[in-house]
């Protein structure tokens, strides 16, 4: 096992290695250099743009820049963003992502669930009209243009029924007072979601391990509790408004999301299910008179979960890919809204970085989702 | 290519019999696809939208009058106001710049065809080439072809088109070679290597081996010829991702494409259209519906191949 | 056993998101070193460069002499319509809440650092509009009119005079400051505030709008000479030694327009700026230095920026002019007075008759408030949806969020005139493009009347002279207008005479159909003068996604070329790539024709700066792509800089736009309208029209009243 993950390590580093080369020569294939910046100004002098010049290290060899774009990606250090200058890239990443992770985990954590429930059901009833439906309206969904669907979402849903704020992602005349910013309520939350799972986790195993009969009364009864416990923490916090309003604005991005999304997961569990059901132990089941919901639940659906697993530890990171159009659309300034302004503005650095980033988080998702591959198929053994 | 040089390899008695053969499983795997039923709305769709595309030459060759239905340069002189709702002579209205709808949707959808099987080709090609040298050489050839497909599958698809797109001019030919290039040498060419693994262990090709075929004969003669249909379906994928990136692309205002399905979005979108729904429907409808309807179609039809191809699949 | 996988999911997405996040933890420590993959900059802002161009250097038409007032009036009046859309209907469900203008804008400001904004690369119009309320200078704009007024100044300054200190010879002025200004913090504000700043930006050398304030060419130094008054030296000659003057745009709309920061609070951060060591450090230290609690003077104090959300400035309760009552007259004259502080002052003639503007200096809020928003369609519909007051529109309004805006009864449009300009550019150094005629048919065929009103439903309104009619005191309307109303056969066949009369060869000439209107058949076999085929050409314009203005005009010049026979193909591209191509060192070989747009200001000395032989690439470095070189148009292109007064200006102003409209370095195009929505039941501007919009006066923050 630690061989296999040492050796996979290894190779994923290399990769790394690579994918900083390709992003290299692809920003520097392009003709022209970094005084254009100033370039419809006439006011700006030539000596100005020399200077400007000499400032970026334009002028340096190649070989030496490519040195230092390594360097600089390993300390993450991107550069300076033109765009927010004279804020370092890192800097503006850092301050726009965990907005993208509260909406993406939260949207794919949804879709998971329900493309995961209709993947079961669907692979259960072959053939029949619910098949057709799901299968040809999730299609659709998941191959519809998103920039429109989630207009029509906005358009339909909060500029028509007036029930949902349009855009952004919080009120600016409740947060001019506010004493926080919003970036201390987003980590707040992730820290919640964090320690909501621990507790769940441990909740778990503990009554995994006694085999308690009434486990699932604890178990329910300590999630009851933890939730109490947390929600208590959040109202005396006093933030609980600015949290409920930065909630509010993210219904209809993550409602949005999860319709578009969940036909993935959906599909994928079906395929597996279906190939999990030609295995001996299911047979066995069967034959034994076990219900077919138990059979469904307990024997095919778990054993089936291992490609949607890993499949959800990808999707996580390719959220942030997918996250461009959405939140475009929804003015929500995350990672995917910052890549593409980046771009339209020309600001080189941030989009790199930006980019740069985004392949380093699928790296790691490629790394998480090796190790739980390793860790949950009892097949796969180093 | 690789086709042409097969049936000069094989004596012609046994390219007959594989011929019968061939014909006889498309028989039977048509008859599987059918019975998918999804497939067949996919195809209906593709069908509708090759028609438009077919149509529009002629259209603009009899009765259409460039200079009121070209898609670029054309200009409804007989409406008083653009965008002008939809009339006998304009079936989908005009959009802001006084051009007929119906005519860019159909122009259009001829380019998105070319685009994605441009893209599919380049995929499949690449892929093949990819799975089947990977499997059949193995050792370092494939570890360096895996490490590569790993970078590839890595790539952030969308995020890789808009850093591109705004470093060079991207047109519909550069982005479907990108797309082409990302997933033939990404997940496609996995895929086809898993496949070709399987034929490679098969005992003909260590016959073949052994009679002294050369290492690119043995390839394209016996092992690819054996990817054909996974690659068929790849080539599906590739396809819906190619019409898709270009429509979100051209709709972020990206691409230097003179019309497209996006373009026309982007158009609406940049003149202030894009949330008068019900007023001005014509503008935002037909565009976003084509993309969408045309996307599912390839993939429905992928889908449905997956069950012919994918034998685990089938039903009981 | 199912559920074991669920939790490891959630668990590892927790850890993920927390690998993620954890930065946010620490504050990560402002890199100062550029690392490479700053390579490839380019332009920023596009568009909005040029904007923050056209603002800075508003008007320049001032003269120095007080006595001819009537000339200096840019008559913005007659130029400007306001559109009444709906009466606006007194609504007072709108009064409850504090007094907030809230404004809406599609983009991040770059920095709230004032020297970045007016120097360095934090230039964009987004980082105008939050900052405009937070600086001062000596001299400013009166309202509409554009007039050259005392601001921090109590009065004009003194005429220059040579004057010998030392053994060196200056021209030197003096100017008298207001007394009783505080900055936010209470600090008075006195001459040393704006020594301090002078000798920064030199000692710093910094560029861009604080160079274009303080050119170190002209400018020797500014002394105080007792607390509230100034004294500035210029050099009486340049580098080499020739004789020089400081014109209109060094003295009165350069140095007198140049913003006043802070002493007290500014010197100890240039203190330890300055040990940064090369002066791109200390700039770039400069740059980076977060103004936590700086004093400021134009009515606003910084008050918190959520990145991504909004970013307020609360009102300044010290600020001077509070409560200033501005008037001004039919006659010319303006005047200000204020009760509080006692100041008052009347400019250009006597107060008396019919007063054409009255109101009284704010802010009359508690807050303004900018609210970002991803782009131009959220931000309409967020103020259609009532939730902001105005959105600033700095690319214009196009027909569909007009429409938009018109069928929404609590908004009103004002409707300005623009001041920018969108052309097509030659290379002139290439056959068959240095042919004066060839560019003059190529004039011709272009229908800018059919492009502008019918294919963009007036959404662009053509222009024949480099200095578009919106700019009324320098615009030459009585320039040579080829093609202007003429059919489309009869275009073709002025311009196939045109190009017959300089020389060039048709195997078949174009025909034009039976009415007239429409090309019969295309031109074919066009030779040059000298026997040799007219090459391919291409036209490089923005794509559709970037302008689809001008990328539509594009595609009907290439048709219209195409047709009488000329070849060329319209290459749409991103703005960058056009750019690129205009900079690159190659651009004498490899250019033909562009289309590209400039922001002007109102004195038109750009004409020489686009246009003089010295400007183009393989001489000075600067924005003559084309390589127009006329020896002729180059003496009267420096004629117009050296002029001084000015009448002098305008008539050499007019000559040139008619040569060039003759000679044609560039055909000019287009010019947009400024289009403003705002909403008149909750906010009301003491005046709507003026040259360049509301936009342009940056929402009038200082002066709108919150209903």
């Amino acid at each position: 096992m630690a061989k296999y993950l040492l050796k996979r390590l290894a190779q994923i580093l290399v990769t790394l290695f690579v994918f900083l080369t390709l992003v290299f020569f692809i920003v520097n294939a392009q003709p022209g250099d970094v005084s254009n910046f100033y370039a419809l100004n006439p006011d700006v002098p030539p000596e100005t743009r020399e200077r400007l010049q000499d400032l970026f290290g334009v002028n340096e060899p190649l070989w030496k820049q490519y040195l230092v774009h390594i360097k600089n990606t390993f300390t993450g250090n991107f550069g300076i963003s033109f765009s927010h200058y004279p804020r370092s890239v890192a800097d503006v990443i850092m301050e726009r992502l965990p907005r993208t992770v509260v909406l993406f985990m939260t949207a794919t954590a949804l879709s998971f669930y329900l493309g995961f429930a209709l993947g079961k059901i669907l692979a259960w009833r072959r053939g029949g009209w619910f098949e057709y439906t799901s299968t040809v309206g999730g299609v659709t969904l998941y191959t519809v243009f998103t920039p429109w669907f989630g207009l029509m979402m906005i358009w339909l849903f909060a500029f028509k029924a007036g029930w949902l704020p349009i855009g952004k992602f919080l009120d600016p005349v409740l947060w001019r007072d506010a004493s926080i910013d919003a970036n201390s309520v987003f980590n707040q939350m992730i820290l919640t979601a964090f320690v909501v799972s621990v507790v769940v986790f441990a909740v778990f195993v503990i009554t995994g391990q006694r085999r308690m009969g009434n486990a699932r009364i604890i178990r329910i009864a300590s999630i009851a509790l933890a939730s109490l416990a947390v929600a208590g923490v959040w109202i005396s916090s006093g933030t609980v408004v600015f949290a409920w309003d930065i909630l509010r604005h993210m219904v209809l991005p993550v409602v949005t999301l999860t319709l578009i999304s969940f036909a993935g997961t959906m599909l994928l569990t079906r395929n597996s299910m279906l190939e999990t059901m030609r295995e001996d132990f299911v047979m066995a089941a069967r034959a034994k008179g076990l219900p077919e919901r138990a059979v469904r639940d307990k024997h095919v659906a778990r054993n089936a979960l291992l490609p949607v697993v890993t499949s959800f530890i990808f999707s996580l990171a390719f959220a942030v890919d997918g996250g461009v159009i959405t939140e475009s659309i929804f003015s929500w300034p995350g990672m995917g809204q910052t890549l593409v302004s980046a771009t339209l503005t020309e600001d080189l650095p941030l989009a790199v970085g930006a980019f740069v980033f985004v392949g380093i988080f699928v790296l790691v998702a490629h790394l998480v989702a090796d190790v739980l591959y390793a860790y949950l198929d009892p097949r796969i053994r180093y | 290519m690789s086709a042409v040089n097969a049936q000069h390899a094989v004596p012609t008695a046994l390219w007959r019999a594989r011929l019968r053969l061939a014909l006889q499983s498309l028989r039977e795997n048509w008859q599987l696809f059918v019975r998918t039923r999804i497939g067949i709305i996919g195809l209906a769709i593709i069908g509708l939208y090759a028609l438009l595309a077919l149509a529009h030459p002629i259209l603009m060759n009899t009765v259409w009058e460039p200079r009121t239905y070209d898609p670029v340069v054309g200009y409804a002189f007989d409406e008083t106001q653009q965008p002008a709702p939809p009339s006998l002579k304009h079936l989908l209205g005009t959009d802001p710049l006084g051009r007929d709808i119906l005519s860019q949707l159909m122009f259009s959808a001829r380019s998105e065809f070319l685009l994605g099987l441009l893209a599919a080709t380049v995929t499949v090609v690449i892929g093949t080439a990819v799975g089947a040298i990977a499997a059949y050489f193995g050792g370092w050839v494939d570890t360096l072809l895996m490490r590569l497909a790993d970078i590839m599958i890595m790539m952030p698809a969308i995020s890789v088109l808009i850093v591109l797109s705004a470093l060079i001019g991207v047109e519909h030919f550069e982005l479907a070679l990108i797309i082409g290039i990302l997933s033939g040498f990404g997940a496609t060419g996995v895929v086809l290597k898993s496949q070709a693994l399987s034929v490679v262990v098969k005992p003909y090709i260590d016959a073949a081996r052994s009679a002294g075929g050369g290492h690119f004969h043995i390839i394209l003669v016996h092992i690819v010829p054996n990817l054909l249909p996974l690659s068929f379906l790849y080539m599906m994928f590739t396809v819906t991702s190619a019409i898709f990136s270009e429509a979100v692309l051209s709709f972020l205002g990206l691409l230097d494409v003179r019309m497209s399905w996006g373009l026309m979005i982007h158009t609406t979108e940049s003149a202030g259209y894009l949330l008068q729904v019900t007023e001005f429907w014509w503008l935002i409808f037909p565009a976003s519906l084509s993309i969408t309807l045309l996307c599912s179609a390839f993939y429905l039809v992928g889908r449905s191949l997956d069950e012919v191809v994918n034998p685990r699949l089938r039903s009981r | 056993m199912m559920t074991r996988y669920l939790i490891i999911v959630s668990v590892a997405l927790v850890a993920i998101a927390l690998v993620a996040c954890q930065g946010e933890a620490e504050p990560v420590t402002i890199i100062k070193e550029v690392p490479v993959e700053v390579i490839k900059e380019v332009e920023v802002e596009k568009e909005v460069i040029k904007e923050v161009e056209v603002e800075k250097e508003v008007i320049k038409e001032v003269e120095v002499e007080v006595e001819v007032p009537i000339e200096k009036v840019v008559e913005v009046e007659k130029i400007v319509e306001v559109e009444k859309i709906v009466e606006p209907t007194p609504e007072p469900e709108v009064s409850a809440g504090p007094p907030i203008y809230q404004m809406g804008i599609f983009e991040e400001p770059i920095s709230r650092n004032f020297w970045n904004y007016y120097g360095g690369p934090a230039g964009s119009v987004w980082t105008q509009y939050v900052l405009d309320g937070h600086s001062g200078s000596l001299y400013g704009y009166s309202d509409q009119r554009f007039d050259w007024i005392p601001s921090l100044a109590a009065d004009f300054p003194t005429d220059l005079v040579k004057e010998t200190v030392g053994d060196s010879e200056f021209w030197t002025a003096e100017v008298p400051l207001q007394t009783g200004v505080v900055w936010s913090d209470g600090h008075e504000l006195d001459a040393g505030d704006f020594v301090f700043t002078v000798n920064t930006v030199l000692d710093l050398q910094l560029s861009s709008n604080w160079a274009q304030a303080v050119d170190p060419v002209f400018l020797d130094r500014v002394e105080a000479v007792d607390t509230h008054t100034l004294k500035v030296f210029f050099k009486t000659t340049d580098a080499e030694g020739n004789p020089q003057t400081p014109g209109l745009s060094v003295w009165q709309f350069g140095l007198g327009f140049m913003p006043v920061l802070a002493e007290h609070y500014w010197a100890p951060v240039i203190e330890e700026v300055k040990k940064a060591g090369e002066v791109e450090q200390q700039q770039e230290a400069l740059f980076a230095h977060v103004p936590d609690g700086e004093p400021t003077l134009g009515g606003f104090v910084f008050s918190k920026w959520e990145p991504g959300a909004f970013f307020e400035n609360n009102t300044d309760p010290n600020f001077f002019d509070q409560g200033t009552v501005v008037t001004m007259y039919a006659n010319g004259a303006y005047s200000q007075s204020n009760d509080r502080t006692g100041h008052s002052a009347t400019y250009f003639g006597e107060a008396e008759g019919d007063k054409v503007l009255e109101y009284e200096v704010g802010p009359h809020v508690e807050s303004e408030l900018f609210s970002i928003y991803g782009n131009q369609d959220a931000a309409i519909l967020a103020l259609t949806n009532g939730d902001i007051d105005y959105v600033f529109n700095p690319l214009g309004l196009e027909k569909g969020f007009l429409d938009r805006v018109r069928n929404t009864p609590d908004l009103q449009i004002a409707a300005n005139s623009n001041n920018g300009v969108r052309y097509l550019g030659f290379n002139v150094r290439k056959p068959p493009m240095d042919i004066p005629e060839f560019r003059q048919a190529v004039a011709t065929v272009i229908d800018k009347e059919f492009v502008a009103r019918t294919v963009l439903q007036d959404a662009a309104i053509p222009v024949y002279a480099m200095v578009p009619e919106g700019n009324e005191f320098w615009h030459n309307a009585d320039v040579p207008k080829f093609g202007k109303d003429l059919s489309r056969g009869e275009r073709i066949a002025q311009a196939v005479e045109l190009l017959k009369n300089a020389g060039f060869t048709y195997e078949e000439e174009p025909e034009v159909s039976e009415d007239g209107a429409f090309i019969a058949k295309q031109g074919k076999g066009l030779k040059m003068p000298d026997g040799s085929p007219v090459p391919e050409m291409t036209l490089l314009a923005p794509s559709a996604g970037y302008d689809p203005m001008r990328s539509t005009f594009a595609i009907w010049v290439e048709r219209w070329l195409t047709d009488v026979g000329i070849p060329v193909r319209a290459q749409l591209t991103g703005f960058n790539v056009i750019v690129d191509e205009l900079f690159s060192d190659n651009v004498a070989e490899d250019l033909d024709m562009w289309i590209l747009g400039w922001g002007l200001s109102i004195f038109p000395d750009y004409l020489e700066n686009f246009f003089h032989s010295r400007h183009s690439p393989e001489i000075g470095g600067g924005y003559n792509w084309g390589g127009y070189a006329n020896g002729q148009f180059d003496d009267l292109s420096l004629g117009l800089l050296s002029e001084t007064t000015i009448e002098g200006a305008r008539e050499k102003a007019f000559q040139l736009q008619a040569f060039l409209a003759e000679d044609l370095p560039y055909v000019p195009l287009f010019t947009t309208p400024k289009l403003d929505a705002y909403r008149p039941s909750r906010i009301e501007f003491p005046y709507t029209s003026v040259l360049g919009g509301l936009e342009q006066q940056n929402g009038m923050q200082q002066e709108v009243v919150i209903k």
